[in-house]
């Protein structure tokens, strides 16, 4: 099972937090339903970054959204560290800040429509299971 | 800006669908919805306890059922004298251990549940620093209660409404 979370944060660490930061003027509505997974007992979507398919978290329990920091650099997303964060153990993270990025989230890519996706610092990354 | 402000997510766990909307373009179920609080940016429920009611989180990205705050079940009389186990999790911090409990009864979105697992750990783990120091959250719903429905999250409105799956799904 660790293998498979390993395996799926290494491609999905793009953690798409619902309560991000997509302003409302710009938010991307999905004409039709799509399709989900539940990957690890967690819902799952597939997310376009700079032309790449990629799974990402839907959480709902976030206030902002992740992508792991090694994806971002293959991506060609800069970031930096800017401080720690908390896990669910309660223990602190290192994350960052990214460039702004535009993502696709289901067919309707708009530039800008994500302000900014912070950058969990820790490589792998491992799902939130609390 | 939020990401969901003025928008609606429903998710569908037995399509296996989701389809994010305008706030304003969907049609509202005929069931009664339930309020939605957005606690510090973050969808939450009110639910029944038995004698105790608890504000919890709903997370697509928590796996577990149920997870409490250690400081909720402390102060909860019928919860704080329950049995306790040891389970291991897995966060964005790596792995650890952590108190669980059966919860003997929870009731929301129109559907009772009972002898619920509930992992218990403290909710300082707040995501962006002091700010979620600021949100008193009682604990967590994760998917293995919400799959057990489908959900309208409607963030413009406030409102949740939760249908009910057959039991097998």
């Amino acid at each position: 099972m660790y293998q498979v979370l390993g395996w799926t944060m290494r491609h999905i660490w793009a953690f798409v937090c619902l309560a991000g930061a997509l302003s409302a003027a710009q938010s991307a509505a999905w004409a039709a339903p799509r399709a989900f997974q539940l990957l690890d007992g967690q819902v799952v979507v597939t997310i376009i970054i700079k032309d790449r398919e990629l799974p990402a978290l839907l959480d709902t329990g976030a206030t902002e959204s992740l992508i792991d920091k090694d994806l971002a650099d293959e991506l060609g997303i800069r970031s930096r560290q800017t401080g720690r964060t908390y896990g669910a153990s309660g223990r602190k993270t290192p994350f960052g800040r990214t460039q702004d990025v535009m993502i696709d989230i289901g067919g309707d890519r708009r530039a800008g429509a994500w302000e900014r996706i912070r950058s969990a610092m820790h490589s792998p990354p491992r799902a939130y299971a609390y | 800006m939020d990401l969901l402000e003025n928008t609606a997510v429903a998710l569908d766990f037995q399509k296996m669908t989701v389809e994010i909307q305008p706030s304003r373009s969907i049609v509202p179920p005929m069931e009664n919805p339930f309020p939605l609080k957005l606690n510090w940016d973050r969808p939450t429920l009110l639910v029944d306890l038995g004698d105790a009611e608890a504000e919890l989180l709903l997370d697509t990205a928590a796996s577990v059922s149920l997870h409490l705050s250690r400081s909720f079940v402390r102060d909860t009389p019928q919860l704080k004298d329950l049995p306790a186990s040891r389970r291991k999790i897995v966060g964005i911090d790596g792995a650890h251990e952590q108190d669980s409990i059966i919860v003997p009864y929870i009731a929301f979105g129109g559907r009772t549940f009972s002898q619920v697992p509930a992992s218990i750990a403290p909710l300082g783990n707040a995501p962006w620093g002091n700010s979620a120091l600021k949100s008193k959250l009682d604990g967590i719903i994760g998917v293995g209660l919400l799959k057990r429905f489908n959900i309208l999250m409607d963030f413009g409105r406030r409102l949740v409404w939760m249908t009910a799956l057959p039991a097998s799904s």
